[in-house]
């Protein structure tokens, strides 16, 4: 299945937005203004699921048209699409989704039809799940690696950067005795057993 | 700027397909990580589309790339009352996640890889083909899709600081294991030789000025330069009184 490359999974769901209006104000319209809110600074409900590496909105008002001699195709409903690249399984990410960002999941998925709330866990995984379009071929440059590992690597290097500027000049046994003073705070717990034994 | 995220830019194209067309592209794609091993590479590199598998890992500025094939009859109906949706075509979608602006995205592709990207879009109606880059440009301007809320999870690194940054992390763990029983002379000969080898590993990250200048303007209690570390890059070690052998 493409939908899985090494440890990630590439998801895309296509939901159709309701048409009608909600509290004066269109769906879509609502929709969006929901959606331009997770854009200020630590708004992103993406931010409170584990493993995921990077993940959208998209309002799909239309396809796109491309005149003649191409045929136009007009969509009789809106959709959102969420995509997302995460590590793990599919059912997990979103039982994560239904329970660490039921606010913010509600509030942008009560726009779209057939949304069956946040507390049957079935029930939502099955929405998701009729509304998915599989990958058919999926990219990664990264060799399996996680999040986690991703951003400590990130960390490590930008502290090692800073180290390695501290230690210029000082004397062997310094060196040597900051550069174990590091490693117990940086290294990789494997790495930190083997500088031990 | 929803497209953007940091460093990171979020790129979603859609173009019609007339259905019959399809299977052929579904056989294409099947075909792609087969071509990608080392064994075909070695085999069949010498073949364009062979080579352009190769290729297309060193496009280092992609973080994940996806297509997918929506159906002419996939578009989900939910609802009894919801019209339902039956397009006269299949549509491609190709999102991408990458740094560095558009334009430079599709240029690159269009260098590297055009016999790839002729590949793929050649199935795609109006599709003027990769090269020249001008109505190629023009065409994907077209299909594009903007993005209503992007995230990256690491917004302040480009996939290169991502891959060297792993990179350290690799040779850091290896050296800690090494270097556990060395003297403290020999610990030093040691470290400065790996400095060496992880020299094009030391740059920093952090957002690009326009970028922290674009959101300070925008967001006043958004992004912090003091909070991102030293911009641009270091060199930390002076190369040239780095012994590599003792």
């Amino acid at each position: 299945m493409s939908n899985i490359n090494k440890q990630s999974y590439a998801f895309t769901a296509l939901t159709p937005i309701i048409a009608g209006q909600t509290d004066g104000m269109v769906h879509l319209a609502a929709l969006r203004a929901v959606l331009a809110g997770f854009d200020r600074p630590d708004a992103s409900p993406f931010k409170q699921l584990p493993g995921t590496h990077f993940a959208r909105f998209t309002v799909l008002e239309d396809v796109p048209q491309l005149g003649l001699p191409t045929d136009a195709d007009v969509l009789q409903s809106k959709y959102l699409m969420l995509e997302a690249d995460f590590d793990g399984m599919r059912d997990v990410w979103l039982d994560a989704l239904r329970t660490r960002t039921a606010d913010a999941v509600t509030a942008v998925y009560r726009h779209c039809l057939g949304f069956p709330g946040v507390h049957d866990a079935a029930a939502f995984r099955a929405y998701f799940a009729k509304c998915q379009l599989e990958t058919t071929l999926d990219f990664s440059p990264f060799d399996g690696d996680t999040l986690p590992a991703v951003q400590r690597a990130l960390d490590t290097q930008r502290r090692f950067v800073g180290f390695v500027h501290a230690m210029q000049g000082r004397s062997a046994e310094q060196l040597q005795a900051e550069f174990r003073r590091f490693l117990a705070e940086h290294a990789s717990p494997a790495a930190r057993a083997g500088a031990r034994s | 700027m929803p497209n953007i995220d940091g460093k990171a830019y979020g790129f979603t194209a859609i173009t019609p397909m007339k259905r019959w067309k399809t299977p052929f592209l579904r056989v294409f794609f099947w075909l792609v990580p087969i071509l990608a091993k080392p064994l075909p590479q070695r085999l069949f590199g010498w073949i364009p589309i062979v080579r352009a598998q190769h290729d297309l890992t060193a496009l280092s500025f992609i973080h994940f790339a996806r297509w997918s094939i929506i159906r002419h009859d996939f578009w989900p109906q939910l609802d009894a009352a919801q019209p339902r949706d039956e397009t006269r075509y299949d549509y491609l979608i190709f999102c991408s996640n990458f740094n560095g602006t558009w334009e430079q995205y599709i240029d690159a592709f269009s260098a590297i890889i055009p016999g790839g990207m002729q590949m793929i879009w050649r199935w795609s109606e109006q599709f003027p083909g990769s090269q020249p880059i001008t109505p190629f440009l023009s065409y994907i301007r077209r299909v594009q899709v903007d993005t209503a809320h992007y995230h990256s999870a690491y917004p302040d690194a480009s996939a290169n600081d991502v891959k060297q940054a792993l990179k350290l992390q690799a040779r850091l763990d290896a050296f800690a294991t090494t270097s556990a029983s060395l003297t403290a002379e020999q610990f030093a000969v040691a470290y400065r030789a790996m400095l060496v080898e992880v020299q094009d590993c030391l740059g920093t990250t952090g957002l690009d000025p326009w970028i922290v200048d674009w959101q300070e303007a925008v967001i006043p209690d958004g992004v912090r330069p003091e909070t991102l570390g030293p911009r641009g890059l270091h060199t930390p070690v002076q190369l040239d009184r780095v012994p590599v052998r003792a």
